[in-house]
């Protein structure tokens, strides 16, 4: 089987390797962090690396990272440090998206408001009775809905 | 006579009673260790480790400049400026307000006939003298026509593609002039675009492209040894039927109404420089550095012209490099997609650029009518449908409504997957409102219209450009200011003059 794992400078880290090849973990505390960050950190590293996130312990999510290419030479432990740096970026993006949420919510809402204001079908339905002849004029108004002719009292100016 | 003049400083700072409020943002940690915000509608601001510590501990001092910078820039609200939030409303319904009036770019393939064999081309072909079997029957192209002009948008472009449009000239002919017929009772105003390799352009082309303000766009890919070779014609160059095309449409039609793009190949590579130097031996004003899109015979041809994404980004490095020494030099010569992205960054106004549009324009800003009546949401929906794959046709236009076409369930579905703002990955992004969304290039390359960010080339370009013009802004370096504004107000460099330069003379 593989190597017992070794312990690094980093405490929640550890290297070793087992017949599929070199890995290392971190365990990490899940009150700090939270799932949604650390799945948003791990995700920024599958182009190049595999990671498989497991639940060692209650309270814990363990990482684990592993090369994609056999020929990939870059340091594992150092890509785990750079995990953890990832890991607390996005832990403050998942704090500045929980106080601007709402407010972000009605941004749009406010934004597309006007997209709202629409005439319902019934104002703007005809009832086809009112269809004008030919030779006929708005002047005759014979809906009595011209505005500008008439005074307040909707008598027509001028009487 | 009196004298205006402002109340001290102090009479308008003063402590925020009940403290701020963050507004939505979006951040990135440098390495050199300071921050860059970007809010929903593209104001950024960069704070050090210490400002954006108090900015999310709300301990920023309300009158430090900082401060006063970040309400300026919309990234905090107090109770003292509740107007920002309409303003911040207003100009995010402006940063989104190109989906007003729906699908603006209607593209017509009237033939696929063509009479290059372009080893790159994503775009589907036949011979010259195939038939008229690939061409649009009328029945069809008249259907097409009909739906675009209802769409609501009052400022439209017919765009004429093929294979080689000018070979099914008179179907131009017919199209434009039944789309005025029918325009004439509706009123949009059309911006009619014909895509050519201009090989078999004659002066009766551009008497009818003059008569009926037509544009021209082609394809040119740099000096001769490289055009031809990325273009061959018959087993021969056609740069010099190129040039000669361009400089006679330039002649009858007038410098602007020519474009041209290039494509980069593994070829192109080699030569950032000369591809810019014979642009501006061509009189262009600006050039498109386009990467090869995944599809057509480009899929095929891989191997001979393909290179990876860090290939195409230190090439595009290299001749944004050499345009901005040019600028500096005095002559204005743009990159356009440099250009649609500073406008995202340093203006209010939204793009027509498909490919940087959230929701993505697939369907939503551009449709494509096939010869065969087929519509697809975009160019390369309609490649891979050549290919074989048939995931992005939205439906016929003799068999299918507009509702049908335009809103079906493969338009959908699509929608889906075209807010970044929603994608994993981009949703975190700082760089997001100024990006896009690409469900179809995910789909073609990936084979998820999703997407993967972390691995996709799309998401690489994209960002490491975004990154270049971002950081060539925050220098402050005055001549790129200039620049950078001529390129987005097309202005001639040289008269671009800023209020305090403008004062002083």
């Amino acid at each position: 089987m593989g190597e017992a794992p070794t312990r690094t400078d980093f405490p929640a880290l550890l290297s070793s390797v087992d017949p599929f090849g070199s890995y290392a973990t971190i365990d990490i505390d899940q009150s700090v962090y939270g799932d949604v960050a650390v799945f948003k950190a791990a995700y920024w590293f599958t182009d190049k690396y595999y990671l498989y996130l497991s639940r060692p312990e209650q309270g814990k999510t363990r990482v684990e990272i592993r090369h994609k290419l056999a020929d990939n030479k870059s340091n594992l432990e150092e890509i785990c440090k750079q995990f953890c740096n990832s890991l607390i970026d996005f832990r403050v993006r998942q704090f500045v998206l929980g106080e601007t949420a709402e407010i972000r919510d009605k941004l749009v809402t406010k934004a597309f408001f006007e997209g709202q204001k629409r005439l319902l079908e019934s104002d703007i339905n005809s009832n086809e009775k009112n269809i004008p002849s030919p030779g006929s004029s708005y002047l005759s108004d014979e809906l009595g809905i011209n505005a500008w002719g008439k005074n307040d009292s909707g008598a027509p100016k001028g009487s | 006579m009196g004298r205006t003049e402002f109340l001290p400083l102090q009479h308008y700072s003063h402590v925020a009673d009940g403290g701020y409020s963050l507004l939505p943002f979006r951040f990135l940690h440098e390495t050199s260790g300071t921050y860059l915000l970007v809010n929903e509608v593209g104001e950024f601001i960069t704070l050090s480790e210490q400002e954006f510590q108090q900015l999310i501990e709300y301990t920023l001092n309300p009158d430090s400049s900082v401060y006063l910078n970040l309400k300026s820039k919309h990234f905090l609200v107090d109770m003292q400026s509740s107007a920002h939030f309409e303003v911040l409303a207003s100009k995010f319904r402006t940063k989104k307000s190109f989906l007003e009036g729906f699908t603006k770019l209607h593209i017509f393939v009237i033939t696929l006939r063509c009479n290059q064999s372009c080893p790159y081309c994503q775009v589907s072909r036949q011979n010259e003298d195939a038939g008229g079997q690939f061409d649009i029957k009328i029945d069809a192209l008249k259907r097409s026509i009909d739906l675009m002009l209802r769409t609501a948008a009052p400022q439209i472009t017919m765009e004429f593609q093929g294979g080689e449009p000018l070979l099914n000239f008179e179907t131009i002919k017919e199209a434009v002039r039944y789309t005025n017929e029918r325009n004439s009772n509706i009123g949009k105003s059309i911006d009619f675009v014909v895509c050519t390799n201009l090989v078999p352009l004659t002066d009766t082309h551009l008497d009818f492209f003059k008569t009926n303000n037509i544009s021209i766009s082609t394809s040119l890919d740099g000096p001769a040894y490289l055009h031809d070779k990325n273009r061959p014609l018959c087993g021969q160059g056609s740069h010099s039927m190129v040039e000669r095309g361009m400089r006679r449409a330039q002649e009858a039609l007038g410098k602007h109404s020519v474009a041209a793009l290039m494509t980069t190949t593994k070829e192109s590579l080699k030569y950032p420089k000369e591809i810019v130097d014979e642009y501006l031996r061509l009189n262009m004003g600006s050039i498109f550095i386009r990467d090869l899109n995944p599809y057509g015979f480009a899929v095929k041809t891989a191997q001979a012209t393909g290179y990876s994404t860090e290939d195409f980004i230190s090439f595009y490095d290299k001749v944004l490099n050499y345009i901005l020494q040019i600028n500096r030099s005095g002559i204005t010569f743009s990159e356009s997609f440099a250009s649609i992205i500073l406008q995202k960054i340093l203006t209010p106004w939204p793009v027509g650029f498909v490919d940087l549009q959230s929701p993505s324009g697939a369907g939503i800003g551009v449709a494509v009518y096939n010869y065969d009546g087929d519509v697809y949401a975009s160019d390369e929906s309609r490649m891979l449908a050549e290919m074989g794959d048939s995931t992005f046709r939205l439906g016929n236009v003799l068999e299918n409504s507009y509702e049908e076409i335009f809103l079906g369930e493969t338009m959908q579905t699509i929608a889906s997957a075209s807010c970044n703002e929603a994608l994993a990955g981009c949703s975190d992004c700082v760089y997001q409102t100024y990006c896009g969304a690409d469900p179809v290039r995910h789909y073609a390359t990936q084979k998820d219209i999703f997407g993967n960010r972390a691995s996709s080339g799309y998401c690489k370009k994209n960002y490491h450009i975004i990154d270049l013009l971002m950081n060539l802004i925050r220098t402050g370096d005055k001549d790129i200011e200039r620049i950078f504004w001529a390129w987005i107000h097309h202005e001639d460099v040289n008269r671009m003059k800023f209020t305090d330069e403008a004062l002083c003379q």
